[in-house]
Order: structure tokens, then C-alpha cells, then sequence
């Protein structure tokens, strides 16, 4: 087997598996087992938050590593999964390595779930989870609606390519102006409640699980990291909920005022 | 009957989330069972002994070993169901509440409930630890080929 195009593959797994929101403990044990294919070659793969690196040592080659910096993450389960399935067939013989190659191409490229399908689901999450809070029916048509506004902002921002953090604090700010106005227009009872449910779909669940998860597997670098993104996230989200809000207020009182 | 109610709530809200992550359609039932065995311990707990804290380290003791047992039967990654189960379980409520203090000027508000939000965050680790640290063949069940 060829030892470059074996380290490649091994790379190209890790890459998709990182960038789809894989812990890291996953994304180094899929790397090593693809490595070890290629016989006795003494395989290595280490990863940090967003950084992979493979080395092998075969009798044939001699010593060679590569590195690779992951892109930005956005969570994919599908992809964890099919990479997952694709790396157990490969390493049972099942498929040789240049199968796996295009296998992982088309992973690599596969589309999401239809626009439409996720944007509903953003309204979905954000009335249902409004209502589990206690909210009204009210409540939780108005977050339905804010937080189906939000999907369509979010992929708006997202396409666009603006930052993760600008992206957290902008959507924060656009529910909450949209909480109010529903608040304002009688339909929803609270506009805290329907606040909280739309921005559940913003704030960094999948981040904060995988850093236990990495933390407890000591992985205390991409651990660490990961909780200061889940900490910045948050702190924008509210950042932007906050200054509407302020400028909510500073308007009601300067309104009573007069 | 509120329970029931919260249970199905649950179950769709952690469907959507599925959706918004993109997981493979025939997983997302299970996904949704997961996030909604979640919120009813959470739900039950909480609404017998009033311990949001005690509440939330329960629900992610149950959906962690809920999750490792999906994971062994579907042969999927368990990270999937971990994920959406915890979801619900995450602090917003007390990160808006913090937030919220600081507007109003009330800093104690928003130290209690900012401190609440670490708390929930401290307990589901540690719930989620407890479960992830046993050894696979523990959640074992044996397969149908």
C-alpha cells in the first residue's frame, strides 16, 4: 500500500470528522486505525482544536508526517457517522484504499438537509423549547416565528462569511428585537421567554459537550479551547440580546418621561 | 398530564436540533428519545423536589447511559445522542437571567445566576463523566446479524 496516499486518506477522514464536530478522541482513533493498515509502520495521529498531524514510520519510506489544519466547524452528524462506517470498512478489507477515496470525496461534498427542512426546524426548536419553559401558546407561536426569522438571518450570515462571534451577537440582537415586537403586538405574554427559546438553537451545546467529553479523555488543550469558544459564544449571544433590550428600556423611560 | 405534555415538547424540540445538525434521517427518532428521556428526569425531578441542580445531574447520568446503550444497538457514534439529550439540559434560562441583571443594575441577580449557569454546566459534566469513563463492554447488547 502506498504510505503517502495511506496518510492522505488518514488526513482527509480526520479533516471531515474534525470539522463535522467530532471529539477529538474519535477523530485520533479513526486516524490511527486507517494508519495501521498500512502494516507494521509504528502509526501516530495526534489532533488539537484545530489542527491534525500523522506520522508513520515504514520500512519502506522511512519516517514521514504530515500536517494539516482543520477548517471551520460546523456540526454534521451524517458525516461523523458515514466517515465512522467508512473508516470500519476499510480497515476490515472490505473496500481497498482507493474506494475509500472516493467514498470520502463524496462524503466531503454531500449536501445538507434541504434549506427549507432546517430553517423550519430553527422555528421548531425555538417554539417547542419556548413552550417546555412554560411559555404561552403565544409564546410559543411568536418564538416559532422569531426563531424561523433567525434560521433564515443565520444562513443569510453564514453565507455571507461572517464571523462566528459577530454571527452569535448579531443573532442574539435579532431575536430579541423580534421578541419585543411580538411582546409589543400582544401575541407573546413574555418577551424573556420567547428570547431564551429562540436563542437555545445559538448557544454552544455541541461545543460544551465535546469539550467534557475531550477534557475527561485528557485532552486538556482542545479541551480548554473549546470551552473559551462556548464562553465567548455565550457571551455574545447575551451581549446582543442585552444592548436591544437596553435599547428597549431607555426607550420606554425616556417615552414615560415625557 | 403536564409531564406528558413537556415529554412530547421535548421529543420535537431535540428533532428539530437533529435536523439543524444534520443527522441521518433514520436516527433522528432516536435522537428525539434521547433529548426528551432528558427533560422528563429533568421535569420530574424538578418538579418533586424543586433542585434544579440535583435535577440536572440526574437527567445526565439517565441520558448518558441512555445514549452509550443507542449507540451499541444502532452502531452509530454515541456523541449524536449525547449531544441531543444535553441539549434541553443546557443553562440558557440563567444566562439570560444574568445578562438581565447587569441591565438592571441588580450585579447580585447577575452573580447568583450567572454562577447557576456554571453550576448546571459543572453538574453535566460531571453526569456525563460518571457514564463516559465505564468501559464499553459494560453497555454491551448483543446483536441480531
Amino acid at each position: 500500500m502506498d504510505d503517502n496516499m495511506l496518510l492522505n486518506l488518514a488526513l482527509d477522514a480526520g479533516e471531515i470528522m474534525l470539522a463535522a464536530g467530532a471529539e477529538t478522541h474519535r477523530v485520533e482513533d479513526t486516524m490511527e486505525r486507517i494508519l495501521s493498515m498500512g502494516g507494521e509502520n509504528l502509526p501516530e495521529a495526534i489532533t488539537f482544536s484545530n489542527v491534525l498531524m500523522v506520522s508513520i514510520h515504514s520500512p519502506l519510506s522511512g519516517c514521514l508526517t504530515m500536517t494539516r489544519k482543520a477548517p471551520t466547524r460546523s456540526t454534521d452528524f451524517a458525516k461523523i457517522c458515514r466517515v465512522n462506517e467508512l473508516s470500519r470498512q476499510f480497515t476490515s478489507g472490505e473496500i481497498s484504499i482507493e474506494e475509500a477515496y472516493q467514498q470520502l470525496y463524496t462524503i466531503y461534498n454531500e449536501p445538507l438537509f434541504s434549506g427549507f427542512l432546517n430553517i423550519l426546524s430553527y422555528g421548531l426548536a425555538s417554539g417547542t423549547f419556548t413552550l417546555m419553559l412554560k411559555g404561552t401558546w403565544g409564546d410559543g407561536i411568536s418564538a416559532f416565528i422569531t426563531g424561523i426569522l433567525l434560521g433564515l438571518f443565520m444562513s443569510f450570515m453564514a453565507h455571507k462569511k461572517i464571523p462566528y462571534f459577530l454571527r452569535s451577537l448579531f443573532g442574539g440582537g435579532f431575536t430579541a428585537v423580534f421578541a419585543v415586537l411580538f411582546y409589543l403586538s400582544g401575541l407573546g405574554a413574555q418577551y424573556s421567554l420567547i428570547i431564551v427559546g429562540s436563542i437555545m438553537t445559538l448557544l454552544p451545546g455541541v461545543t460544551l459537550t465535546n469539550a467534557i467529553r475531550d477534557v475527561m479523555e485528557s485532552n486538556f488543550l482542545s479541551g480548554t479551547s473549546k470551552i473559551m469558544e462556548a464562553l465567548l459564544i455565550a457571551t455574545s449571544i447575551a451581549g446582543g440580546v442585552g444592548v436591544v433590550l437596553a435599547c428597549y428600556h431607555n426607550v420606554l423611560s425616556l417615552l414615560g418621561g415625557v | 398530564m403536564e409531564i406528558l405534555f413537556q415529554f412530547v415538547m421535548a421529543f420535537f424540540a431535540c428533532v428539530a436540533f437533529s435536523i439543524i445538525f444534520n443527522a441521518p434521517r433514520k436516527e433522528l427518532p432516536f435522537c428525539g428519545l434521547s433529548g426528551s428521556v432528558s427533560w422528563g428526569v429533568y421535569f420530574a425531578i424538578n418538579q418533586i423536589f424543586s433542585q434544579q441542580v440535583m435535577a440536572t445531574f440526574f437527567a445526565a447520568l439517565v441520558v448518558t447511559i441512555l445514549c452509550r446503550f443507542l449507540s451499541s444497538i444502532r452502531l452509530a457514534p454515541s456523541t449524536m445522542y449525547h449531544i441531543a439529550g444535553i441539549l434541553p439540559l443546557v443553562p440558557g434560562m440563567n444566562i439570560y437571567n444574568a445578562m438581565s441583571g447587569i441591565l438592571s443594575n441588580d450585579l447580585l441577580y447577575c452573580f447568583g445566576q450567572g454562577v447557576m449557569a456554571l453550576k448546571l454546566a459543572a453538574v453535566i459534566a460531571i453526569g456525563s463523566i460518571l457514564v463516559l469513563s465505564l468501559p464499553q463492554t459494560m453497555f454491551y447488547v448483543k446483536q441480531k446479524h
